[in-house]
């Protein structure tokens, strides 16, 4: 399952996101872009290419999920604080959010640091002879479920933050209102639509305990109102205060996950492009000393999240500005933390491979030998210069496309010109 | 004779070029998951490919790249040319290496590469001639029928002829092809 869909309506079948795409998984039919959900990772890179936004996540609507339970939590990602500058601090946001009708706002970067804390312990442990791969992207952990088998069990078992805390949340509340779990929603604010797809179907988890998505862009006007017309905070005596240092802020931001880490033996790693060329060299047994990656879709982390609001470049001044007055120190015992993260943190189950998406050209070995040497010929027999007019990608996915009987030679203008 | 079905194909590789160093070993890696070897094998192969790889971008001026691949096995051939092995006996002992410090730093030159290599392949011969070059041929079971013990005289006898260790390659004539 994937998280985007094409608007046929507004679709014009440029071949941009085509382009984009670092899978190969699109092609454009008939005038219309198609995703092959089976090569799809979900990394967004053709949102982001298409001119004319005919590609949008499945994002839940505001009004849904009001209905639809008696009480309603607003979890937003720390990368909302970055969306706002000047003197507007995580509190204040935190209050414009309650203030449009939730029961309960609650602050994620703080659980983010207790993440990061269990993150270094395993980290510093690590004697496994490759590194610990972030669980944290939900691009990330799909291209290796698809693509890099043999990385599975490479990736931390530890939940995402946002998992942890509204699990914590729809506990607390049930016991403290006398209402089932079920009545209760949680709302997580999304800086991308990866997430939204992580959320309906958690690759580490039978079930997601958040209910449903927005994207940062769709609240932001809602909250940007309330900010400049009630003027109110959530004061320290409060229990939906921030109570994270910048540590936790900084969440978002590439290298945030591991900020207080020894930096001579982990990375973070940001770009969907440059995050395959990496797996593809630990595939190989690479970076064998290394502990930890932190590893991000987008570049500059998730502040480069597709549903963001503010420029990433912006977005990061922002949070560097809050990391700076909130400091570096956590505030949480991290003993008491280190007793009980394993049965609040761990993975539910591992993420299980998803069919590959070089899949075997077909399931016998000697027809597969046969149409390689077709695709080679058919390649040999084209342009290269791939220029996607067919609908393809480039020419050689276009001589795979055609063996595989997903298109037709005819489709190659050069080829057509040439007949005529 | 019954059909044999073969793929073939030849990747060029430049000596010193580090913008395209390893790009042939990850074609060769989706050429493998496309014929639908098994992620294991795939795994194997691609380890030692780009061991022989890098050993050519360091190491030579250039060098040839030969792929085949059959139902049953895949098999490897690096030629290249450059300063040559002088004892092959001693750059298959862990750890040892010719590199200079310039090529340590870069983290290659560990002295695993061929160690490495063989650890992965089924089937190995290395011929070099000083100053001219070297060719490694490295080959791979895909059917499991191979026995352990043939394996490991095919893998460790690297540097004579030896019908054992044509067993699954020259019987075929895959070997002559190259």
């Amino acid at each position: 399952m994937i998280s985007l869909r094409i608007d046929a309506d507004k679709c014009n079948g440029c071949v941009k996101c085509m382009h984009a795409c670092p899978t190969r998984a699109l092609r454009v039919r008939d005038g219309t872009a198609v995703i092959l959900d089976d090569y799809c990772i979900d990394c967004g890179e053709c949102v982001t290419a298409c001119e004319k936004n005919a590609i949008v996540p499945l994002i839940d609507t505001f009004e849904d999920f009001f209905q639809k339970f008696k009480f309603k939590i607003a979890l937003p990602s720390p990368v909302l604080y970055s969306q706002f500058g000047g003197t507007v601090q995580p509190n204040d946001i935190l209050a414009a959010i309650r203030s449009l009708g939730f029961g309960c706002v609650v602050d994620e970067a703080y659980i983010c640091e207790m993440v990061s804390s269990v993150i270094k312990h395993y980290a510093d442990k690590n004697k496994s002879g490759f590194p610990y791969i972030s669980s944290m992207c939900p691009v990330v952990t799909r291209l290796i479920q698809m693509r890099f088998h043999d990385l599975i069990h490479a990736i931390i078992p530890l939940q995402s933050p946002r998992e942890i805390t509204a699990q914590e949340l729809k506990r607390k509340y049930s016991k403290k209102l006398g209402l089932p779990e079920e009545d209760i929603g949680v709302l997580y604010i999304t800086p991308c639509s990866a997430k939204i797809n992580a959320i309906k179907d958690p690759p580490a988890r039978k079930k997601s305990t958040i209910d449903a998505a927005m994207a940062i862009k769709d609240m932001y006007m809602r909250i940007a109102n309330k900010l400049f017309t009630i003027r109110d905070s959530i004061t320290e005596d409060d229990e939906m205060y921030m109570r994270a240092s910048g540590l936790g802020i900084s969440w978002g931001m590439v290298g945030g996950e591991i900020a207080n880490f020894d930096h001579s033996e982990c990375i973070a790693v940001s770009g969907i492009r440059d995050v395959i060329k990496i797996l593809e060299d630990i595939d190989r047994g690479r970076f064998s000393n290394l502990r930890y990656l932190e590893l991000r879709a987008c570049r500059e982390g998730c502040l480069g999240g597709n549903l963001n609001v503010e420029d990433r470049y912006v977005a990061r001044m922002n949070l560097i500005r809050l990391v700076d007055m909130f400091g570096s120190t956590p505030k949480f015992d991290r003993e008491k933390l280190m007793r009980t993260h394993q049965s609040y943190f761990s993975f539910e189950k591992e993420p299980s491979p998803i069919r590959e998406t070089e899949a075997p050209l077909n399931r016998r070995r000697d027809t597969a030998i046969e149409m390689l040497n077709r695709v080679i010929e058919i390649h040999g027999s084209l342009k290269q210069i791939d220029c996607g007019a067919c609908g393809s990608p480039d020419c050689a996915t276009f001589a795979e496309d055609v063996v595989r009987e997903y298109s037709t030679l005819d489709q190659c203008v050069f080829i057509g010109r040439d007949k005529k | 004779m019954r059909d044999i079905y073969v793929f073939e194909q030849k990747f060029p590789i430049t000596g010193g070029d580090f913008t395209n160093a390893g790009m042939a070993s990850v074609e060769v890696k989706s050429i493998l998951k496309k014929t639908g070897i098994d992620s294991k094998n795939v795994r194997r192969i691609s380890i030692a490919v780009y061991e022989a790889e890098m050993n050519v971008v360091l190491y030579s001026r250039q060098g040839v790249l030969t792929l085949l691949v059959t139902p049953e096995s895949v098999f490897i051939v690096f030629q290249d040319e450059g300063e040559g092995i002088e004892d092959i006996a001693m750059a298959m002992r862990e750890g040892f290496t010719t590199s200079d410090e310039k090529i340590r730093e870069l983290g290659f030159g560990s002295g695993m590469g061929l160690p490495n290599i063989k650890g992965n392949a089924d089937y190995l011969k290395i011929t070099s001639t000083m100053k001219k070059g070297t060719t490694l041929e490295m080959g791979f079971d895909l059917t499991g029928r191979i026995s352990e013990s043939d394996k490991e005289e095919t893998r460790t006898r690297y540097d004579m002829e030896n019908d054992i260790n044509m067993y699954l390659w020259k019987k075929k004539g895959y070997v002559e092809k190259t």
